[in-house]
């Protein structure tokens, strides 16, 4: 009688058609090596069955919880510095900006009739001198300045953060 | 709070109860620690990966959608969190060359005279620790955790055929070296 490993298996784990069943249930009547096979391959299931799982150490939750906790303070800093630096760059945009505006307003003549024409013309000079080719320059590098500053403190933050959070 | 599903309390841990988290950790960490120790052979590098994917299930709860078991999803991170450590460690080009089909060498060395006095179940569990990563990841799965052929092949990306084969593999990798040992009388 041929009956393979996989069909035993099979039999074992309840994946067989009814007719399929009986046939191999007769064969393990009637035939002693499908017998033993399919002994030994119901013990090698139940001894699978029987390994028990191993244990991580006792405080394994706690330190999960922790640096879950870290993390979470780490993420509040996080937003707090970018907050502050934003903030700054946000006061320096707007300084400039009413600089800008200063200048226009303090260039222009409030008592000609023509006042908005005026500011107009005046405001698009004042960019076109400010993006010129004497000031740009000067203006780049105030600006990568600040951002390299910015960029530098930003990852003294993050190695700091990161210290904490391993340690 | 321990009589929950999986479900309530990731839902709790998403409002905002961070310490819920701890009865999921609680439920999983043994099953899942025996399946990487399997899988990665090593008892440090096993809780340093368990630790790194209970973090990553952590961060990464906004994006699980309710429609299967959380414990797919979970062994899931934890299956490619040990594949990545494996890769990493350079041990994966040794448990890939060892495929499915190749379970031979340890039929041979355990059925040999060396392990003959030796109690079964101890060099079952030998035997299981020897297995390649994919093998002792689908064992851990189906025994231990009792996950259905198909739960298993969702988180291992393969067919259920597939997880099929690998299981009945290891069966038979057992039944030969009870048979070539004569131990049926012995377990009887």
């Amino acid at each position: 009688m041929n009956i393979s490993d996989e069909l035993l298996n099979d039999f074992i784990d309840g994946k067989l058609e009814t007719d399929e069943v009986k046939f191999v249930k007769e064969s393990i009547e009637k035939s002693p090596e499908v017998k033993s096979r399919y002994m030994a391959l119901v013990s090698s299931d139940d001894m699978l069955r029987k390994l028990e799982s191993e244990t991580v150490s006792l405080n394994f939750t706690q330190t999960v919880l922790q640096k879950i906790q870290r993390r979470k303070a780490l993420a509040k800093q996080q937003k707090r510095f970018l907050f502050v630096v934003l903030s700054f760059l946000g006061f320096i945009v707007l300084g400039i900006v009413g600089f800008i505006f200063y200048q226009v307003i303090s260039l222009s003549a409030p008592e000609s009739n023509q006042v908005v024409t005026d500011y107009s013309k005046d405001v698009g000079n004042y960019f076109s001198n400010l993006f010129g080719k004497k000031n740009i320059s000067v203006f780049g590098s105030v600006l990568s300045f600040i951002m390299l500053v910015s960029a530098y403190f930003f990852y003294e933050f993050q190695k700091k953060s990161k210290n904490n959070f391993t340690h | 709070m321990k009589d929950l599903s999986d479900i309530e309390i990731i839902e709790s841990v998403l409002k905002g109860n961070t310490a819920d988290y701890t009865v999921i950790v609680d439920r999983y960490k043994n099953k899942s620690f025996t399946m990487l120790k399997r899988m990665l052979k090593n008892e440090f590098d096993a809780e340093e990966v368990l630790m790194d994917c209970f973090m990553k299930a952590y961060n990464n709860l906004g994006s699980f959608k309710f429609e299967s078991k959380f414990s797919t999803w979970f062994y899931r991170i934890v299956y490619n969190t040990a594949l990545t450590k494996l890769s990493s460690i350079k041990r994966k080009v040794e448990s890939e060359m060892q495929s499915i089909d190749d379970l031979d060498y340890l039929e041979s060395k355990y059925s040999s005279e060396d392990y003959c006095k030796k109690e079964l179940s101890e060099i079952v569990n030998k035997i299981i620790n020897e297995l390649p990563a994919k093998n002792a990841a689908v064992i851990t799965m189906f025994y231990l955790e009792e996950m259905s052929s198909e739960e298993i092949s969702q988180v291992l990306n393969i067919s259920v055929a597939n997880v099929k084969v690998i299981l009945h593999r290891s069966r038979n990798l057992l039944k030969d070296i009870i048979q070539k040992r004569n131990l049926l009388k012995e377990i009887l």
